[in-house]
C-alpha cells in the first residue's frame, strides 16, 4: 500500500476537522471529493505533513511520513492557491522547487524542460512570472508538482482556472500516470473531472469519508433513485430533486425535457449525491 | 538554502539594490555633504558619519529579512515552502544569513571610510550589533504578527524617532561611542536582547501552519 492513513484525527483551533480517517490508498489517480468545508484541505497538509496530526498515522509504504526519508523527495504537491515568488521566471522558479526538493544540478535543465512541456508553458520558460495570466501560473504550479519524479502527487484543485484545452490537456497528463506506479490525490468539486480522471474516490462529509471505491460503485450507490420526470410534475416531489440540464450545442437547442417518469441509470454525480444526503 | 535565499533576494529586484544605494551611494554622499560643509574638518565629519552610519544603516537591515518574510507568511500558496523543509532550512537560519551578508556590505564602506578617518572599530562593530538587534525585532514581531508590515513600521518609527532626536539607533546609549573599550556594552546588550527576540520568534516558527 502506498499511502495508509489510520484513525487521522485533526482538530483547527476548537474545531474538530478530521474526525477519525482511514483509508488506504494505492498506485492509480484517486478523487478527493467533498463539499466546502468538509476537510479536504485539511487532510491534504496532514498527508503532506504541513499539518500536526492529533491522533492516528499516515504511513508511506509502511513508514510513518514524519519520519520516513524517502516520502518528501517522492512527493509532489500543488496547493490550492500558487503564486509565490512572481517576479522570478519561470525557469527560476522551477529551478527554485528543484532545489527545494533536492534534485541534482544536473538533471535539472532536462527536468524543467519536461515539465514544463507537459504543461504546454515551454515557450514561456524566461519569461517571468508575474507576466503570466492566472491559468499559467495555475500550470507553472502544475508542472512543479511533478518535478523529481514524484511518486506520490497530491494537488488541491488543479484545474480551477484552466481553460478548457488545458483542462483536457492537464487530463491526458494524469492519464499517462496511470500505470506508472505512482498515487495521484487530486482534490476537486468538480465531479466531471474525477469521473474521467480517476481509478477511485474518496467522499468526504464533516471530517469523515463517507465513500471510498471506483467510480462504478459510486455511482450505483445512486441505483434507483433517479427518476426523469415530466417539469409539469415537479411540484408534485415530495423530497429533494435537481432539474434537468438545457444545453446549447451549435445552432441546435438540446433539451433533456422530461417525457415521463423514467428511471435513469445513474451519474458519478448522483452517487455522489446520494451518499452525501445518505440516500443509499 | 543559500541557492534558494540567492533567488529568494532575486525575486525581489529592484527592491533589492534599495538597501545597497542607501548604504554605498547615500550614506557617504552625506558624510562627503559635511565634510565639505565643515571645510574639510575631519573631527567633525567623523562625529557625523558615526552618527549617520548609525542612523541609516540598521534601519535597511531589515530590508531584504522582510522581502524573504513576506513570501514566506503572506504569498498564495506559501505552504509549499514548509513541506519539504529540513532541519535549519528556517527563517532563523535565513535572517542570520541575511545579517552577514548585510554586515559584509557594511564592511566595505566602514573599509573605506576608515580610509579617511580616525579608526572605527568600535562603529564597525556596533553597527553589526545594531542591525542584528533590528532585524532580530522585525524577526519576532514578524512571527507574533504573521505579518510583514508591522515589523517594517516598527522598524521605521523606531529609526525615524532616532534620526529625529539625533539619537544613534540604539535604546541604550545616548551619546555616538567614540573611543573603543568605552561604549562597547549596548552592543553587548543588543545581542543579548537580539537573541531572545530570534529565540520567542524561532519557537513561534516550528509552529507556523501546524495548526492552520
Amino acid at each position: 500500500m502506498m499511502l495508509s492513513i489510520t484513525g487521522l484525527r485533526k482538530k483547527l483551533g476548537r474545531r474538530e476537522i478530521l474526525k477519525g480517517i482511514d483509508a488506504e490508498l494505492e498506485a492509480g489517480v484517486v478523487g478527493l471529493l467533498g463539499a466546502n468545508g468538509a476537510g479536504k484541505t485539511t487532510i491534504i497538509r496532514c498527508l503532506t505533513g504541513i499539518y500536526d496530526l492529533d491522533a492516528g498515522t499516515v504511513a508511506y509504504e509502511g513508514e510513518d511520513i514524519q519520519k520516513s526519508r524517502t516520502y518528501r523527495p517522492n512527493l509532489g504537491y500543488l496547493p490550492q492557491a500558487f503564486g509565490m515568488f512572481r517576479e522570478l521566471t519561470v525557469y527560476e522558479m522551477m529551478d527554485y522547487f528543484c532545489a527545494l526538493k533536492k534534485v541534482p544540478k544536473e538533471k535539472r535543465p532536462a527536468m524543467i524542460e519536461d515539465c514544463l512541456q507537459k504543461v504546454n508553458l515551454e515557450d514561456r520558460i524566461r519569461s517571468r512570472v508575474s507576466t503570466l495570466s492566472g491559468g499559467m501560473v495555475r500550470r507553472v504550479g502544475i508542472a512543479q508538482s511533478l518535478l523529481g519524479d514524484a511518486r506520490v502527487i497530491i494537488m488541491d484543485e488543479p484545474t480551477s482556472g484552466l481553460d478548457p484545452q488545458e483542462r483536457a490537456r492537464f487530463k491526458n497528463m494524469v492519464a499517462r500516470m496511470k500505470g506508472q506506479d505512482k498515487l495521484a490525490l487530486i482534490s476537486t468539486h468538480i465531479v466531471e473531472d474525477v469521473e474521467s480522471l480517476c481509478d477511485r474516490v474518496l467522499v468526504m462529509h464533516e471530517g469523515q469519508v463517507l465513500f471510498n471505491g471506483d467510480c462504478e460503485a459510486l455511482a450505483a450507490r445512486a441505483q434507483g433513485l433517479v427518476y426523469q420526470v415530466p417539469s409539469r410534475a415537479i411540484p408534485q416531489i415530495k423530497g429533494e430533486y435537481y432539474e434537468a440540464q438545457v444545453t446549447q450545442a451549435g445552432s441546435r437547442v438540446i433539451c433533456r425535457e422530461p417525457q415521463g417518469f423514467e428511471l435513469l441509470e445513474p451519474s458519478l454525480e448522483d452517487g455522489y449525491m446520494a451518499v452525501m444526503k445518505g440516500y443509499s | 538554502m543559500i541557492a534558494r535565499l540567492r533567488l529568494e533576494l532575486k525575486s525581489q529586484r529592484l527592491l533589492y539594490a534599495v538597501p545597497v544605494v542607501v548604504m554605498w551611494i547615500l550614506v557617504p554622499l552625506v558624510v562627503y555633504s559635511n565634510y565639505l560643509a565643515s571645510d574639510g574638518d575631519i573631527f567633525i565629519t567623523r562625529l557625523f558619519a558615526i552618527n549617520s552610519a548609525q542612523q541609516f544603516i540598521p534601519l535597511f537591515a531589515v530590508w531584504w529579512p522582510v522581502f524573504v518574510m513576506k513570501e514566506y507568511l503572506n504569498a498564495p500558496g506559501n505552504e509549499l515552502l514548509y513541506v519539504y523543509r529540513f532541519g535549519w532550512d528556517t527563517l532563523l537560519s535565513r535572517m542570520l544569513t541575511l545579517w552577514i551578508w548585510y554586515g559584509l556590505h557594511w564592511s566595505v564602506i566602514c573599509g573605506v571610510m576608515a580610509l579617511f578617518m580616525q579608526r572605527l572599530l568600535v562603529l564597525y562593530l556596533l553597527v553589526w550589533a545594531q542591525c542584528f538587534f533590528l532585524i532580530a525585532v522585525a524577526y519576532g514581531v514578524a512571527m507574533v504578527s504573521l505579518n510583514t508590515f508591522l515589523p517594517l513600521i516598527v522598524t521605521v518609527l523606531y529609526c525615524l524617532g532616532c534620526i529625529l532626536f539625533q539619537l544613534p539607533v540604539s535604546i541604550f546609549s545616548l551619546e555616538a561611542p567614540l573611543e573603543a573599550g568605552v561604549e562597547l556594552w549596548p552592543a553587548a546588550v543588543m545581542l543579548a536582547s537580539g537573541g531572545v527576540f530570534l529565540a520567542a520568534g524561532y519557537s513561534l516558527e516550528k509552529r507556523l501552519l501546524k495548526d492552520g
